[in-house]
């Protein structure tokens, strides 16, 4: 291969790979062309925040949550909406960013032991009519994990119980097939 | 109890964790490759004659004949496969990412097992040990011998698959067959010409 020819294929691969790199940066944090394709095949009716655990169980937490005294401190914050979870034993710590409701649950299982949920459904109904919705499918996911950590630090808990919590966010695609047999 | 999944909850809840097992597979993958050709070159090749050489795959076959040790298209490869795994995490179905990781990894297995048993052949071919005589292959046969490969492997992996029901099983299972397939489409056009 002559040298103008090796240099023009190394630009070449060098253009692709910054592209590719440019890509996922703008999937991730300004807008999810991932989604928008996935939405256009159907694959995708809304995105939302889940823990990492299947059927939307809650993960356990290692460490110790005092949960009525979050619920007192989180009360007299007028940005949130605090309910009781599960016969009193959890809380359910509420916060709206753009009409999309934001659920963060902790609650004490029989053990004794800590559990940490999330989601994005609205009791009240989304404009849809429907409880279980969420963001848009070209919300880059940064904006979900975001808008949760917003939450997670204005709880009352140690850096460590926060980080214990924002290791556990992840983003989720609810998948809209209608198949016919 | 642990989930009988964690490591495979592990990997997919770590999208690092799972192109990283990926990267590190495909590097041994040129790894392997490379130190079956040097044994080749430093002396098995006195008992084993491969017409075309010891990669099957077109795309690397000059960087293998030269025993580079650094391969621009593997980087290239590398890259964009793993750029690949990190947008279907960002699509943010674990399904479909478990199932593509699956095909990956289970297809990098497939070729380590190969890889390995090769290099215990040509380790003793090389000093002779336990090996006389010369056998030729003509490429279409080592062609048709590696899709036999891949074919047993997939179907291994798919039977798995029907006793545990795992996406990551089926994913590995459905990676052999295009390697197996197309392995068999280039010995059968090889075997023509």
């Amino acid at each position: 291969m002559n040298p103008a020819r090796r240099k023009m294929l190394k630009i070449t691969l060098l253009g692709i790979m910054v592209s590719v790199v440019l890509l996922i940066i703008i999937n991730r944090y300004v807008f999810s062309w991932t989604g928008l394709i996935s939405s256009a095949v159907g694959l995708c009716k809304y995105k939302s925040v889940a823990v990492p655990a299947e059927n939307g169980y809650p993960v356990k937490l290692s460490q110790a949550y005092d949960i009525p005294q979050i619920a007192s401190v989180m009360r007299t914050n007028r940005n949130y909406e605090i309910n009781e979870h599960y016969n009193g034993n959890g809380l359910a710590v509420s916060r709206m960013f753009n009409g999309v409701k934001y659920n963060v649950l902790l609650y004490e299982n029989h053990n004794g032991v800590t559990e940490f949920n999330l989601n994005t459904y609205n009791f009240a109904g989304y404009s849809s009519g429907l409880v279980t919705d969420g963001e848009r499918c070209t919300t880059p996911s940064y904006a979900l994990e975001r808008n949760v950590q917003r939450i997670i630090d204005d709880l009352p808990l140690s850096d460590l119980q926060k980080s214990e919590l924002k290791q556990n966010i992840r983003v989720q695609t609810t998948i809209d097939l209608k198949l016919t047999f | 109890m642990t989930s009988s999944t964690w490591l495979l909850d592990l990997f997919v809840n770590h999208v690092w964790l799972a192109i990283g097992l990926w990267a590190v597979l495909y590097c041994l993958d040129f790894i392997f490759t490379m130190t079956s050709a040097r044994l080749y070159r430093d002396g098995a090749g006195r008992h084993f004659a491969f017409s075309e050489g010891i990669e099957l795959n077109p795309i690397f076959r000059e960087d293998v004949a030269r025993i580079r040790l650094v391969s621009v298209r593997f980087l290239l490869f590398l890259f964009l496969v793993s750029a690949l795994l990190f947008i279907l995490y960002e699509l943010t179905i674990a399904e479909i990412f478990t199932l593509v990781w699956g095909m990956l990894v289970g297809s990098q297995l497939a070729n380590h097992c190969r890889h390995l048993r090769n290099l215990v052949v040509f380790f003793y071919a090389r000093r002779s040990a336990g090996v006389s005589g010369r056998i030729q292959y003509e490429h279409w046969f080592s062609l048709r011998l590696s899709a036999a490969d891949f074919f047993c492997f997939g179907g291994l992996f798919l039977i798995l698959f029907l006793f545990c029901g795992n996406l990551f099983v089926l994913g590995a299972g459905l990676g052999c067959f295009p390697l197996a397939l197309r392995h068999l489409i280039d010995s059968i056009r090889k075997h023509k010409d």
